[in-house]
């Protein structure tokens, strides 16, 4: 009798709970919307749905980041209270993987930070995205560049909105370059010359050694190669899924790039510190000239340098050229994309945090520039207005606004493109190819591997 | 009398819960491995029935493969002894009776508990680095220094040393099994005049030979599935040396998002470690001893 009285009070409140949770999952969720030519400006949270939602915002990226970040959902949340996020956050280290994994098990959040070559490389040309522009009534499109958003097209679809465009830069340290009576090399015949003078008393493994350029970890390499072919031969790496260059071109390249290592401009395949980041201590002791970084995160290399005790040392250096007097053209690609999941069950109001996220000035105040300097003409204008353009980064893009840009193929990052180039390089850079091994493989291997991606 | 043959349910009931992980979290994921391996699986995508083709891709036209499967079996095979050696002689050195010997087991355990954590792996990169204390400690030999983590030769060893110096867990099998070998022997052996290095191949050695066939086959086990320190350390490089194959598996399944191949490579990994682990124990017959 108490068994079966029992069985029946945890029946009831099974099925009573199955339906409040079936009645609460309705709430939550709000409707799609029907056309997108209604209000052309963004809608409040509060006006798409009172009831409550629960949103996930997954992002990487460093201390500043993260604290920025929550920052913003804080503000979001007060002025939404039926809205909650949950932050999800942590170091680049496997990140990709994490969200790939989540994508492919319908489980990601419902923003989403990207990469530039994650919108076109996951869905292998078709967008794994929302089509941002069925929720362009919540989240302001004109806000940004067209050729901006154009970057993050794929298959006709608006798969993620940019924070910003970047490039990499020369952030140097003045007293190595002064204590040798040097400027800072402009071209890449005075980047070999500066190498014999700085690198005079270099070692093969030298614990004092002092290089003009430190090319940490294996994208330096890579990007400065890309941008020393593309400033040789005016061609970009890859046009329509195939590799532009011959392996003439790809060789002569590799050449004087080994040539920088003797020299002593750079450290050589065996002298390079396997400490791959802004540790590298080449770099935080400051026997290390420069550095080849993104913009984004030169905040990052300053704050290493030296303990961060020496910021004044540092400065932006023009990019180098093939001859003086040239203006080379400088690979940019956007700096980082905001995408929303389509299994979120509230699209509406993930776009209208994100239209938060770039137009709000309390929002983009507190963010600062922990994610750059925006390419969005509202969130450039708070971050003008609040004061935050100052400091090595907006060098950085004062240094890169003097050259014409241009954007880098959706697929040049993609995984097993760069992948073949990094192995191509390795394998000449520690001897085991000769120059004109290894650009075979370089330019045959990248195919290869393009080709998967465009058959 | 009935009553004494009726079936007792309880145990299956008990078994169950068991029973059911057992088929959702072991049974399922083989089987659908297997399964995903004949397929062209993108993560992201709609899967494709291939047949064999993906092992037909592994093995005739994958070069990444080659190098894969030379580093593992490099490691494996270097490895595994030098785990079983150290980790013998350290246990054999603290089965004596020394003074402060528990401090000793313990310090030696550590290392274990440690596994290949990401403060490790930095710990290894500034010991061997070319400018650390390895280096220097050799350099009083007149040693040269060695680039052990970018010489194609030497990478491979750093990892070794990193998987030597985590012996604890087998030391202490070890140590359990030399407890447990019986003095009355070696005092007979010293009556009829056995040196101690006859005790150690006459008498230790054969006794433990059961412990030795466990620790064996569980070292070459783990270090088929060595992943941490080759994606933490050497990031597979240089030149692929030690680009083990759950490295690559990661790779394919997580970066690239194909799990039809990473599959394909996870059961030839898995055929590899059986084979190998049926010959040891085929082997085992010649050499190892049970007390029965």
């Amino acid at each position: 009798m108490n068994k079966k009285f029992l069985s029946g009070v945890l029946s009831c409140a099974l099925a009573s709970s199955m339906l409040l949770t079936g009645c609460q999952g309705a709430s939550t969720q709000s409707k799609a919307p029907e056309s997108t030519g209604g209000a052309s400006s963004a809608a409040a949270a509060g006006q798409i749905t009172s009831d409550p939602v629960e949103l996930r915002f997954s992002w990487w990226g460093s201390d500043n980041r993260h604290k920025a970040i929550q920052e913003v959902i804080a503000l979001y949340e007060k002025k939404h209270p039926n809205v909650k996020i949950k932050a999800e956050y942590g170091a680049w280290d496997g990140w990709q993987q994490n969200i790939l994994t989540q994508l492919g098990g319908q489980t990601e959040a419902d923003i989403i930070q990207v990469n530039y070559n994650w919108v076109h490389s996951f869905g292998k040309g078709k967008n794994v995205f929302l089509d941002l522009n069925t929720v362009s009534d919540y989240l302001k499109l004109d806000n940004w560049d067209s050729n901006y958003l154009k970057a993050m097209e794929v298959g006709g679809e608006q798969a993620a909105v940019p924070h910003g465009m970047t490039a990499r830069a020369f952030l140097y340290s003045k007293p190595l370059f002064e204590q040798s009576k040097l400027s800072y090399p402009t071209t890449y015949q005075e980047l070999m010359d500066a190498g014999k003078v700085i690198g005079k008393n270099n070692t093969a493994t030298g614990a004092e050694n002092k290089y003009v350029l430190l090319n940490i970890g294996k994208e330096c390499p890579d990007l400065f190669i890309a941008q020393m072919l593309y400033n040789k031969t005016g061609k970009v790496m890859q046009v329509a899924g195939k590799v532009q260059y011959t392996e003439q071109e790809v060789a002569a390249a590799l050449e004087q790039y080994n040539a920088f290592a003797k020299s002593g401009a750079m450290p050589t395949f065996q002298q390079q510190n396997a400490m791959a980041n802004e540790s590298n201590p080449d770099w935080t002791s400051g026997r290390g000239g420069s550095i080849y970084e993104w913009i984004g995160t030169m905040d990052k290399y300053l704050n290493s340098y030296k303990g961060g005790k020496a910021k004044e040392e540092i400065a932006v250096a023009p990019y180098l050229v093939e001859k003086a007097g040239e203006t080379p053209n400088i690979y940019v690609k956007p700096n980082l994309g905001y995408a929303i999941s389509k299994n979120s069950k509230n699209p509406q109001v993930a776009a209208d945090f994100l239209n938060f996220f770039f137009t709000d000035e309390e929002a983009v105040t507190a963010l600062g520039t922990s994610i750059g300097i925006s390419s969005n003409s509202a969130t450039l204008a708070i971050q003008e207005k609040a004061g935050l353009l100052k400091g090595i980064m907006k060098d950085g893009y004062d240094m890169l606004a003097k050259y014409p840009q241009t954007v880098l193929d959706p697929y040049f990052e993609d995984s097993n493109v760069r992948g073949a180039r990094y192995a191509a390089l390795e394998a000449y850079r520690s001897g085991k190819l000769s120059s004109a091994e290894a650009a075979k493989q370089y330019i045959s291997k990248q195919q290869e591997e393009l080709d998967k991606l465009f058959k | 009398m009935r009553a004494g043959r009726k079936r007792n349910f309880a145990p299956y009931l008990m078994l169950i819960p068991w029973v059911i992980g057992f088929i959702i979290f072991k049974i399922y994921p083989i089987v659908i491995s297997f399964v995903y391996s004949l397929m062209e699986y993108p993560i992201l995508g709609d899967p494709e029935f291939i047949g064999f083709d993906n092992y037909v891709h592994i093995f005739t036209n994958d070069d990444v493969f080659a190098s894969s499967i030379a580093a593992t079996l490099k490691y494996v095979l270097i490895g595994t002894p030098c785990v079983l050696v150290t980790s013998f002689f350290v246990a054999y050195i603290l089965n004596f009776k020394l003074k402060g010997v528990n401090l000793f087991r313990t310090a030696y355990y550590i290392p274990s508990i440690l596994g290949g954590n990401v403060a490790v792996s930095i710990l290894w990169i500034q010991l061997f680095d070319i400018n650390g204390p390895v280096n220097m400690l050799l350099g009083i030999f007149g040693v040269n220094p060695i680039f052990w983590l970018t010489d194609e030769s030497f990478a491979v060893i750093t990892l070794i040393l990193l998987k030597t110096w985590q012996f604890g867990s087998t030391m202490l099998i070890f140590l359990a099994a030399l407890q447990n070998v019986s003095q009355s022997l070696y005092e007979a052996a010293n009556l009829d005049g056995a040196t101690k290095l006859q005790q150690l191949f006459r008498i230790t050695l054969p006794i433990i030979t059961p412990m030795l066939l466990f620790n064996m086959v569980n070292v070459l086990v783990k270090a088929f599935q060595e992943f941490n320190s080759a994606y933490l350390i050497t990031k597979g490089g240089p030149n692929y040396t030690t680009y083990f194959l759950n490295v690559y598996i990661y790779d394919q399944a997580f970066m690239n998002g194909n799990y039809g191949y990473a599959s394909a490579l996870t059961w030839i990994l898995l055929m590899i470690i059986g084979a190998l682990t049926a010959l040891v124990f085929s082997s085992s017959k010649y050499w190892v001893y049970y007390n029965d």
